[in-house]
């Protein structure tokens, strides 16, 4: 019964997590007005491409890796590159509850990388 | 069924779930515009700008439109929500439902004097700052 509940574990942070980074991604995309005072000066800067476009941009990477975190495709990697990416997001915030709260998501990505892929992701079937 | 079937399916269902959130989301936001109340009370402390918008601002771009606390509190759900934050006034009605922090925290500032819970939570953060700047419809007499 405990070994059969530890092995949903990484499904439940794996799903859930892809389903964070979904809304996320996809919020992005179909409303990205809303998102534009987020982006970060540094980023308009040295990208060279509109906050609009950053936003799109972005929304698109997490979807995708959403998606890719959803079927367990390339887990480990996938999660590691969203946990850098929100590790940034983080610092770029501060010491804010928002902030705070990202770092919680970013350690739990991290955390799912660390594990890699689990007994239903498609990684584990290939 | 398929070895490959079962993740595949899964993340489906996660993405139909979540695209389907986002989806239904998104055709519930409304474009906010001021309600004729929001009007009058703009125009009512400052007559300057009653006579019919923007060449009025144009010849006055430098008088803020005036709101006593009183005023402020009649704007207390989320069907017109307002706020004072550090002595200006600030209509974040459409902020409600976008707020990343949750819409709790906003709701619960609306017709009050929301400066504790905003400098609580965003002290010194530009970010939040320049996002709540672009709410303000006036100042705090």
């Amino acid at each position: 019964m405990e070994s059969k509940a530890k092995s949903f574990a990484p499904v439940v942070l794996r799903l859930g997590l892809s389903a964070v980074y979904l809304w996320f991604g996809f919020s992005q995309i179909t409303n990205s007005a809303a998102w534009v005072s987020w982006v970060p000066d540094f980023a308009v800067s040295v990208s060279g491409m509109s906050a609009g476009t950053i936003v799109l941009f972005n929304g698109w990477f997490e979807a995708i890796a959403g998606i890719l975190l959803a079927v367990g495709f390339l887990t480990r990697w996938v999660a590691l590159i969203l946990s850098a990416h929100i590790f940034l997001i983080t610092f770029d915030i501060g010491l804010t509850a928002i902030g705070v709260r990202d770092f919680g998501l970013a350690m739990a990505t991290l955390s799912l990388s660390l594990f890699g892929k689990d007994d239903y992701s498609l990684d584990s079937r290939l | 069924m398929d070895n490959k079937l079962i993740p595949i399916l899964t993340g489906a269902v996660v993405l139909a779930l979540v695209g389907g959130v986002v989806f239904i989301q998104a055709t519930k936001k409304e474009t906010y515009t001021p309600t004729n109340e929001q009007t009058q009370a703009a125009t009512s402390t400052n007559p300057q700008a009653s006579s019919a918008g923007s060449s009025t601002s144009q010849n006055n771009p430098a008088t803020p439109v005036s709101y006593t606390l009183a005023q402020v509190a009649v704007h207390k759900d989320a069907s017109s929500c307002w706020s004072a934050v550090n002595g200006n006034v600030y209509d974040l009605t459409s902020w409600i439902a976008k707020h990343p922090g949750g819409e709790k925290a906003i709701l619960g500032i609306c017709g009050k004097d929301g400066s504790a819970a905003f400098n609580g939570k965003h002290d010194g953060a530009k970010k939040q700052a320049d996002i709540l700047a672009t709410f303000k419809i006036g100042v705090l007499k």
